[in-house]
């Protein structure tokens, strides 16, 4: 009886959650992203190529703009999440609610994964409609397609709840992103595959084999485009769900930490 | 001799950081059920701490807080049915209207929609927030807004309603508004918890004062039992004498 009361309350949280998001952010969301998707891959597919740059670049771009969406979806979401742990503190409010303090962060990561989900789902058609013959989809392979879309959104909501955990305050919160995000972001094979990399510098490639955002990048590319020349996939899984595991323990309990919560 | 329903037990919150603060060293206290307890203290005595632990925000660093004479750590999620907390810092959802936050809490709290619909309009009609059912609440007033939080915290019909300086740098005449609501409250046999900074607030609300000085309890009676005892017309003369006398035994 306890237990449908707790998972009652935090459906009810989540709904609350996605209520909000669809009335307020989503329309808004969704503009942004394809405004900045439609750049890069205009830029990619028939700007770059004149400066010698392979043609089929700008599907290899594609590929990855539906995960960058969610990475830099999760960083919004932590900028939310900072601004309210220094002002209002509503967390405080949801977090005395009847249900654990660890649940309300499995909440809080079911509900940035529908959010970044969404607005990401638009990329790849719109990639077509740009992108054209330029974008061949004849080697998309849907069931890896899906796993990697939903790991991958899974992957950065745990990622956001991290980020969150290690901002001290909102004078603090560009550190996090020049220091952490950007180098993740640029050298986890948002514009480069993993074997350019390894060709250009091993060393380094392997080095960069620590950044989870690389498998991310590698599995989506390879369920996309086909899986030659790119990590194997279900490896590339294997690691997102265990540094997913790792980031939503580390941030929850760093959070109820701060926050002070009962466990 | 009336039973306690919270008994707060021995109870010590130390915050951890580079230097530790000790916030409580060692709180004992029985708190009656249906009557209005005031904690009053100077800042960082400690006031604000007790009741976020009563309220189940942080938890203790040791003893213990029975309810009923159970620990309310046994049973935490049903414990958290029985107590509103309305906090000093407005933290209601500025996403939602007045309506849906008052909604929504109930239902969070097992309240079917229906019920809770009802519930909410009730107090939209009660505490005079009709105009403003529609409202953000970052577009209310300070008075409007508490008024909210406290009908968000009473949504779930609680035993027991902590308040955290209720009425804190509100016009003179919503703070008499307010009073009247928590009188009301004390009325329909709500057991009140509040935290005041404003002596003539915990004078004419409280049934008894607990003074709390330095993360412990200088004294609990009540406001006339006080007055009598220190030879002083009103509240504010005995507090002051306290903080004098702590003053020199310092």
């Amino acid at each position: 009886m306890q237990t449908f009361s707790i998972l009652r309350s935090l459906a009810l949280a989540l709904k609350t959650d996605l209520i909000k998001y669809f009335k307020y952010t989503l329309l808004d969301k969704i503009i942004n992203k394809l405004i900045w998707a439609s750049s890069m891959l205009i830029i990619s597919t028939y700007i770059l190529p004149q400066l010698g740059i392979q043609s089929s670049y700008g599907a290899f771009i594609a590929a990855g703009i539906i995960v960058s969406v969610a990475f830099w979806d999760a960083w919004g979401v932590s900028v939310q999440f900072v601004s309210d742990l220094d002002n209002n503190k509503i967390i405080q409010y949801y977090a005395t609610l009847p249900y654990p303090a660890s649940l309300f962060f499995v909440k809080q990561i079911l509900f940035y994964t529908i959010r970044s989900m969404i607005p990401a789902l638009v990329i790849l058609p719109t990639a077509k409609l740009i992108l054209l013959d330029h974008l061949d989809l004849s080697h998309l392979n849907i069931l890896y397609f899906i796993s990697i879309f939903i790991v991958a959104n899974v992957f950065c909501a745990t990622l956001s709840l991290l980020m969150t955990s290690l901002v001290n305050s909102m004078n603090s919160i560009d550190n996090i992103s020049i220091r952490f995000l950007f180098p993740m972001w640029f050298f986890g094979g948002s514009q480069f595959s993993w074997q350019t990399f390894h060709a250009v510098s091993p060393i380094f490639s392997y080095i960069s084999l620590c950044n989870p955002l690389l498998y991310a990048m590698e599995a989506t590319r390879a369920s996309v485009l086909g899986t030659e020349g790119y990590l194997p996939f279900w490896s590339c899984i294997v690691v997102l769900t265990v540094f997913s595991m790792l980031f939503a323990y580390i941030g929850s309990r760093r959070l109820m930490q701060r926050l002070d919560c009962i466990r | 001799m009336k039973t306690p329903i919270i008994s707060v037990q021995n109870v010590t919150k130390t915050y951890n950081g580079e230097k530790p603060v000790y916030a409580l060293r060692g709180i004992t206290l029985d708190i009656i059920q249906g009557e209005i307890i005031s904690l009053l203290g100077v800042n960082g005595a400690g006031k604000t701490t007790l009741s976020s632990l009563i309220a189940t925000l942080h938890p203790v660093t040791s003893g213990d807080i029975l309810y009923n004479g159970k620990s309310i750590y046994e049973d935490l999620y049903n414990y958290r049915h029985l107590v509103g907390f309305c906090p000093q810092k407005v933290n209601l959802d500025d996403d939602l209207t007045v309506e849906q936050n008052l909604v929504f809490a109930g239902q969070y709290m097992g309240l079917s929609k229906e019920d809770s619909e009802k519930r909410a309009h009730a107090f939209i009609k009660e505490y005079n927030l009709n105009k403003y059912r529609n409202s953000k609440p970052d577009t209310l007033s300070g008075g409007y807004a508490r008024r909210v939080l406290i009908a968000r915290s009473l949504m779930h019909s609680p035993e027991i309603l902590i308040l955290d300086e209720p009425t804190v740098g509100l016009d003179p005449h919503i703070r008499h508004q307010l009073w009247e609501i928590i009188m009301q409250l004390k009325n329909n046999g709500t057991t009140v918890i509040l935290t005041t900074h404003y002596l003539d607030e915990a004078d004419f609300l409280s049934d008894r004062i607990c003074v709390i000085d330095k993360g412990r309890v200088q004294l609990i009676d009540t406001p006339t039992t006080l007055k009598t005892t220190y030879n002083k017309s009103c509240l504010e003369d005995v507090f002051i004498q306290l903080v004098q006398e702590e003053t020199e035994t310092e």
